[in-house]
């Protein structure tokens, strides 16, 4: 599903964020990008959602070479991609349905339909009962949920996730991880960068660790625990 | 394209390209509604401020044009007026009727033409009668003269034809003086145009002012939001879709606008109609500055509307274009 082939990205200053990276990850797994800050996992992420471009290799999603999409293709993309942030970017002054409906608005879903998968993405993060409020009168938790609510209402074929547990504790992380667990297993590809390796240590799924851009160890487990 | 379970999408689920399309605008003009109606004072003082703007030179149109029709109704072809001297004055003059350019020659005794002093002053009542007899005593009989009031064909009304036919009429014997009645009405029409020329100049200058406003309005919305714009573009928002809220901003200022400008001109024609009549009654002329013409308040609203869409278009798409996530 995601192929990467001898990327290299060099910002205009000069750094090198990524070199020469090859990875590939197939259709429905679900893999932990893990690495200190400033090894180059925001970069990847930022190339996986067509943020910035390599400056050399090849970035596939989905048979889609991201160096070669023209700029006006990039928001359909986009569209079929889930993302989560750590500040879970949601809109202030909208309502946690209005939040999550962003996707299905911009994809031109049906009314009926846009209500219905709204009340099903905020069912499956245990939200539903306050799909009234507005961000702000939620926890840290809670909106980190609403995030993941609106990266997945549209059931996108990629999740990808940038540090989502960073604001929370260890209990609200290990819910979050096991949403994204669940999703993984109705056929997404999840990729989830985090410095967390504690938590992922606990998990077993496959973890890609980089070091200055490049891959340190790729390392697929067979089985939670450890 | 990732072929994910919703790469192939029903109809029944979601729109076609056309009906997404109106869907978005609905969103986007409702948005953009709801936005300022939570900002009532603020939007209601941008509406006030386009529509003084507007209303001026939508004002100073309407005199104009009033004015230019009150001309135009008194009778484009001015007449000449020739006085006359000496015996027999009435057959000369109607045998100038032969002449190319003359269409008609009206010849107008000095006692008719006494008669038509004291009615046109006010003279001719009962009281004011013997007044005006007793100024005329000074005179030694009838101090008017004889006219021929002769009218050029419709085809020799330009000036410098009917310059030349004075100056025919003036060859004449007992021709005492012409006098063509050209200069004001000249004087007239070029002030008309001046005022014309004034009113597209205020115009656009004011026009220009409209786009200056509702632009830097539009370019601290755009500022205001720009982490909403960041997130709707990674979620996948095309840049036309993060600019549609803006684009109905500046519309919807530019069309209040208009609304305000329309008010402010009813309510000025209102207060100044009066004594603007009156004024004009004075100069004994029937001029009205009358009421809402609905072409000017039809170009106020649909223009205000386009100007502020137009500015937000100008500022916003190219500041949208940079904010990359």
């Amino acid at each position: 599903m995601i192929e990467l082939i001898g990327v290299s990205k060099r910002f205009e200053n000069g750094r090198e964020a990524l070199s020469n990276l090859s990875l590939s990850l197939p259709k429905g797994s679900l893999t932990f990008l893990t690495g200190h800050s400033g090894a180059g996992k925001s970069t990847l992420l930022k190339l996986l959602l067509r943020m910035e471009l390599p400056t050399r290799g090849q970035v596939m999603v989905g048979g889609a070479n991201l160096a070669q999409m023209p700029r006006r293709a990039v928001p359909r993309y986009r569209q079929r991609i889930g993302v989560v942030f750590q500040d879970h970017m949601l809109l202030p002054d909208r309502s946690v349905f209005d939040n999550v409906a962003i996707p299905l608005v911009i994809g031109g879903y049906r009314e009926a339909d846009r209500a219905r998968r709204v009340r099903a993405a905020l069912t499956r993060v245990g939200l539903l009962d306050k799909e009234k409020q507005l961000p702000t009168q939620l926890s840290a938790g809670e909106q980190q949920r609403v995030g993941i609510a609106r990266a997945v209402v549209n059931r996108p074929a990629v999740l990808l996730a940038d540090e989502p547990t960073g604001n929370l504790d260890p209990e609200l992380s290990r819910e979050v991880m096991g949403l994204f667990h669940l999703f993984q297993q109705v056929g997404v590809t999840v990729l989830i960068a985090t410095h967390d390796l504690e938590l992922v240590g606990s998990f077993g799924d496959r973890v890609v660790e980089l070091a200055d851009g490049r891959l340190k160890a790729a390392e697929a487990s067979d089985g939670p625990g450890s | 394209m990732a072929p994910g379970p919703e790469a192939t999408v029903d109809a029944r689920v979601r729109l076609s390209g056309p009906a997404t399309w109106l869907l978005h605008h609905k969103l986007a003009c409702s948005a953009t509604l709801a936005r300022l109606g939570s900002e009532r004072i603020s939007t209601l003082l941008v509406m006030l401020t386009i529509g003084i703007a507007l209303v001026l030179p939508g004002l100073l149109y309407v005199a104009v044009e009033r004015l230019a029709e009150v001309t135009e109704r008194w009778d484009g072809t001015p007449r000449i007026n020739v006085f006359l001297t000496g015996e027999g004055g009435a057959e000369r003059a109607l045998s100038w009727g032969a002449m190319a350019d003359v269409a008609d020659v009206v010849y107008q005794s000095p006692e008719a033409s006494l008669e038509e002093l004291l009615a046109a002053t006010g003279f001719g009542g009962a009281g004011f009668g013997a007044a005006m007899e007793g100024v005329l005593a000074g005179f030694e009989g009838n101090p008017l003269p004889a006219v021929a009031i002769v009218t050029p064909t419709p085809a020799a009304a330009a000036p410098a034809r009917i310059r030349a036919l004075a100056a025919q009429l003036q060859a004449e014997p007992g021709v005492e003086g012409v006098q063509v009645d050209l200069e004001w009405l000249q004087r007239l029409k070029a002030g008309l145009a001046l005022m014309e020329r004034l009113t597209w100049g205020l115009g656009m200058l004011l026009a220009a002012a409209v786009v200056l406003v509702v632009g830097s309005l539009t370019r601290m919305a755009v500022t205001q939001r720009e982490d909403e714009i960041r997130v709707l573009k990674l979620v996948g928002g095309s840049d036309g879709f993060v600019l549609r809220p803006f684009l109905y901003l500046g519309l919807i200022f530019g069309f209040a606008g208009g609304l305000a400008a329309v008010l402010l001109l009813a309510l000025a024609l209102a207060f100044i109609g009066v004594p603007v009549a009156e004024l004009a009654r004075s100069y004994g002329s029937d001029f009205r500055l009358g009421g809402m013409p609905w072409a000017v308040a039809l170009v106020l609203l649909g223009g205000g509307g386009l100007l502020g869409w137009l500015a937000a278009m100008l500022t916003a798409r190219r500041q949208l274009a940079a904010i990359e996530p």
